[in-house]
């Protein structure tokens, strides 16, 4: 025999080191197995965690602005009258709203009724009917453009009230 | 016997677990060197180590000091390599050799010929009967001499010098074309 293969064969089939999964197979080693699933677990739990608590503060948050609305909603007096009858919608406007509104019939818009919205300060809202619905908003009740700030705006809501 | 092994074989006898995983310890890579190489298959090797475990374990009472631990232990992995059928395994190294280099780092240019030898010496020793492969490995695995690798196949050493022999010829021939690429 050649002292080239007999340096191959000593060198190629050396001993080698047994796997761990040897010793798990015959229970003498803890199987890893076990440690990555709680491993991950920990991850898993501290995931959860994190955002369980962004969503409990998000929600706590919500819940905050829920409830503020229904406060404000609470402390809002808010009265609706319909009738296609314009001279009737004026009046219950000028009562609940304390000011003149003229009806409009030149801009042919029909009367559906009235809104009284009471927000921080008096304001009433004027809602009529034409090809598409629009929203009439009257300055607030005590200020000093009662009476002529009429501003037409399909669905405008209570900001742009605010801002007028 | 060496005091040691006594002292485990007398722990196993016992059914102390300590020394049934101390036994374990002892022998697990030589055990499990000897099944890889004799079957070139490292699933296949783990069963035969693990059977030649259980039945280690099993048969302790057995062992009465007739020769030493060390040959009574090779001669239950001998025969459990021996024993072991022939399955579906000679697809698996192909498996095994794509993981390998799935699994080799960027340098691995001198692991890859390192690996490329080795399957080739691994090869042409599973080519071998299984007569002239256990005596092979016994050799060159386990470093045994002629006269121990008799002792634990039961033959003389005439019959381990001819096996020897012949697994030279058929493996000088399977591997000499690869002499000149070698050098790793």
């Amino acid at each position: 025999m050649s002292d080239w293969l007999e340096r191959q064969l000593a060198g190629e089939l050396t001993r080698v080191a047994a796997p761990n999964a040897l010793g798990i197979r015959l229970g003498f080693a803890p199987a890893k197995r076990w440690e990555c699933p709680r491993r991950a677990l920990a991850v898993a739990a501290a995931v959860v965690v994190i955002i369980a608590g962004g969503y409990a503060a998000s929600r706590t948050a919500a819940l905050d602005l829920g409830q503020g609305a229904a406060r404000h909603l609470r402390g809002t007096e808010t009265g609706e009258f319909a009738s296609a009858n314009a001279v009737a919608v004026a009046t219950w406007l000028r009562g609940e709203a304390g000011g003149d509104v003229p009806p409009r019939p030149d801009e042919g818009l029909r009367p559906a009724g009235g809104r009284l919205i009471r927000c921080d300060r008096e304001a009433a809202t004027f809602l009529q009917l034409n090809a598409r619905k629009a929203t009439i908003l009257l300055a607030h009740a005590a200020s000093d453009m009662r009476g002529h700030a009429l501003t037409a705006t399909p669905e405008a809501g209570c900001q742009l009230c605010h801002s007028l | 016997m060496e005091g040691s092994d006594r002292e485990l074989i007398e722990g196993c006898r016992r059914g102390e677990r300590d020394a049934f995983r101390a036994l374990f310890e002892t022998y697990q890579d030589q055990i499990y060197s000897i099944a890889l190489r004799f079957s070139g298959n490292e699933a296949l090797a783990m069963d035969i180590a693990q059977d030649t475990f259980l039945k280690l374990f099993s048969s302790m009472a057995e062992f009465r000091g007739d020769s030493s631990f060390s040959t009574w232990v090779y001669r239950l992995v001998v025969n459990r390599c021996l024993d072991h059928k022939r399955r579906s395994w000679r697809l698996i190294p192909m498996a095994d050799k794509v993981m390998a280099v799935l699994r080799a780092p960027g340098d691995a240019l001198h692991g890859l010929l390192h690996s490329e030898m080795r399957g080739r010496v691994q090869g042409a020793v599973e080519k071998l009967p299984a007569d002239q492969r256990i005596v092979v490995v016994l050799r060159y695995t386990e470093g045994l001499t002629y006269e121990e690798i008799a002792e634990v196949l039961g033959c003389s050493m005439g019959t381990v010098a001819s096996r020897l022999n012949r697994a030279h010829k058929a493996l000088g021939r399977r591997l000499s074309h690869w002499k000149g690429s070698s050098h790793v």
